[in-house]
């Protein structure tokens, strides 16, 4: 069908607006690089009116923040108004971090290293692989469930959770490829007790990020630190190696943004220490479950026939998980060091030594 | 051939690790760091501002200043010793001479924040792909 030619525009048509030239709040902004090869980061554009983070964002639509407002009343989603809700000052320099040090699980880890090793050894550490892939798993959907609740007024904390979603999805694929690398693949499913806590936790984003970053990050933090020493493989510790900097990056969110809700609203330190009860109780009783213990001990023993060894520097992880996650804690503002369960009080009461 | 300015752990040889590892690619591609890190070698306490993909002011501070620094990195004189030993040897620190092996096998932690934040403790593991290429650059000094 031939096309016919446009209508010659009209006088009106022609007509421009033109009235949303002046719609600017902050006209005039320049921001500037960091020096020392940071580059022009999202901490250093919050210049001028832009610098200005309301403690509420009063309006519940997808407004940018110093954008020149439109009635367009509110729309579903965006429930967490407050800054104490959600904010951490280090938000903007963890996003930048996490793009900064990126790498691939493809081609940083030396795959080819991963020689025959002992069956009872590969089984060990494809159970280990798959519980950490299911955990990445879960963090991933949690974390992305919450975006849409979080305001975009505080866009440094959306863009940051953005990138620990990559995170957690790199987790996932580092301990899949793991798995399937060395004819072992995926082993048996965790309790997941934690998990559906965690996929619970819809009271609050700090309840959240308690369980998510503060009590799995601490646990994960130290099963990747022992794996990054005992892996069996040059490249089980190195894959851990770099998961454990992404591990430890999550956390830092969670320590400064639960310091930063505290010292806004001091009555959280103890609605969230009630919180925290219920998560000590639920991750207690997943503990329980021997698998991952028995597969990291025959990992740190270097077999079933030294799984004693091993099981006593799995004690000693233990010991360190409860240190780091009281320590996290205290950081924030929360002390739990007499509150928690007996049996995390026995772990670090006790003088726990590995045995090499 | 080094002069004695320039050995382990003066300010002059760390002054020296650190022009070599700013223009490393192997240390920038790991990406930007934020972290104030004391190296404390007997009563020798050298702070070191990993400031981005720089390393500046790097001074000589007492015991007491080293409340203000995010990590402190301590271990025995001996193991620092061997640690560079190894380093000299490789190249590289091989398995158990790693920053972070040392940190998981030795009796205590070689890694610390005296004001016990966990936030600031955590930067030794943060950055530890960069501070570990910092130490292996050690073997273009010794």
């Amino acid at each position: 069908m031939v096309q016919q030619p446009d209508a010659i525009p009209t006088e009106e048509t022609q007509t421009n607006d033109l009235s949303w030239m002046d719609k600017t709040l902050g006209w005039g902004t320049r921001a500037r690089p960091e020096l020392n090869g940071g580059g022009l980061t999202i901490d250093a554009i919050n210049i001028g009116v832009y610098a200005d983070i309301p403690d509420r964002i009063h309006y519940r639509n997808r407004r940018p923040r110093g954008a020149w407002p439109v009635d367009v009343g509110n729309i579903g989603g965006y429930y967490l108004q407050d800054k104490y809700e959600q904010w951490a000052d280090v938000a903007g320099l963890l996003y930048e971090e996490t793009i900064s040090r990126r790498w691939s699980t493809a081609t940083e880890i030396p795959w080819e290293s991963i020689n025959e090793i002992p069956e009872d050894i590969e089984l060990a550490i494809c159970q280990v692989a798959t519980e950490l892939c299911q955990q990445a798993s879960v963090e991933s959907e949690v974390i992305s469930g919450w975006l849409q609740n979080l305001s975009p007024g505080y866009h440094e904390v959306k863009i940051y959770l953005s990138t620990a979603i990559f995170d957690s999805a790199r987790m996932f694929d580092g301990y899949r490829k793991r798995a399937m690398v060395n004819g072992g693949g995926m082993l048996f499913e965790s309790p997941g007790k934690l998990n559906r806590l965690i996929y619970e936790s819809y009271a609050g984003w700090s309840e959240t990020v308690l369980a998510q970053y503060i009590m799995r990050g601490s646990f994960q933090k130290n099963i990747l630190r022992y794996l990054s020493v005992y892996g069996p493989t040059e490249a089980d510790r190195i894959l851990a190696w770099r998961i454990l900097s992404d591990r430890t990056r999550s956390i830092a969110y969670a320590v400064d943004h639960i310091r930063f809700a505290i010292s806004q609203v001091p009555a959280l330190r103890e609605t969230l220490g009630e919180w925290l009860t219920r998560v000590e109780l639920v991750q207690l009783d997943e503990t329980r479950d021997h698998v991952l213990w028995e597969a990291l001990a025959v990992i740190f023993g270097r077999g079933v026939r030294n799984i004693d060894s091993g099981m006593s520097i799995v004690e000693k992880l233990k010991k360190d998980w409860i240190h780091d996650y009281l320590q996290y804690l205290k950081t924030a503002g929360i002390d739990r060091t007499n509150k928690i369960p007996n049996p995390m009080q026995e772990l670090i009461a006790e003088d726990v030594g590995a045995s090499e | 051939m080094a002069s004695n300015l320039e050995r382990f752990p003066s300010v002059e040889w760390f002054q020296k690790l650190a022009d070599i590892t700013v223009e490393d690619e192997n240390y920038r591609r790991y990406g930007r760091l934020n972290a104030l890190i004391a190296f404390k070698y007997g009563k020798t306490n050298i702070s070191c501002n990993f400031d981005v993909l720089d390393i500046n002011n790097i001074h000589q501070i007492n015991d007491d200043e080293l409340r203000d620094v995010d990590v402190v990195v301590e271990m025995p004189t001996n193991i620092w010793d061997e640690m560079l030993e190894n380093i000299s040897e490789n190249g590289h620190a091989t398995g158990e001479w790693t920053l972070n092996t040392l940190d998981l096998r030795l009796e205590e932690e070689i890694h610390k924040n005296l004001m016990e934040d966990g936030f600031k403790a955590d930067l030794f593991f943060r950055y530890n792909p960069s501070l570990q290429v910092f130490i292996d650059n050690a073997s273009k000094l010794i």
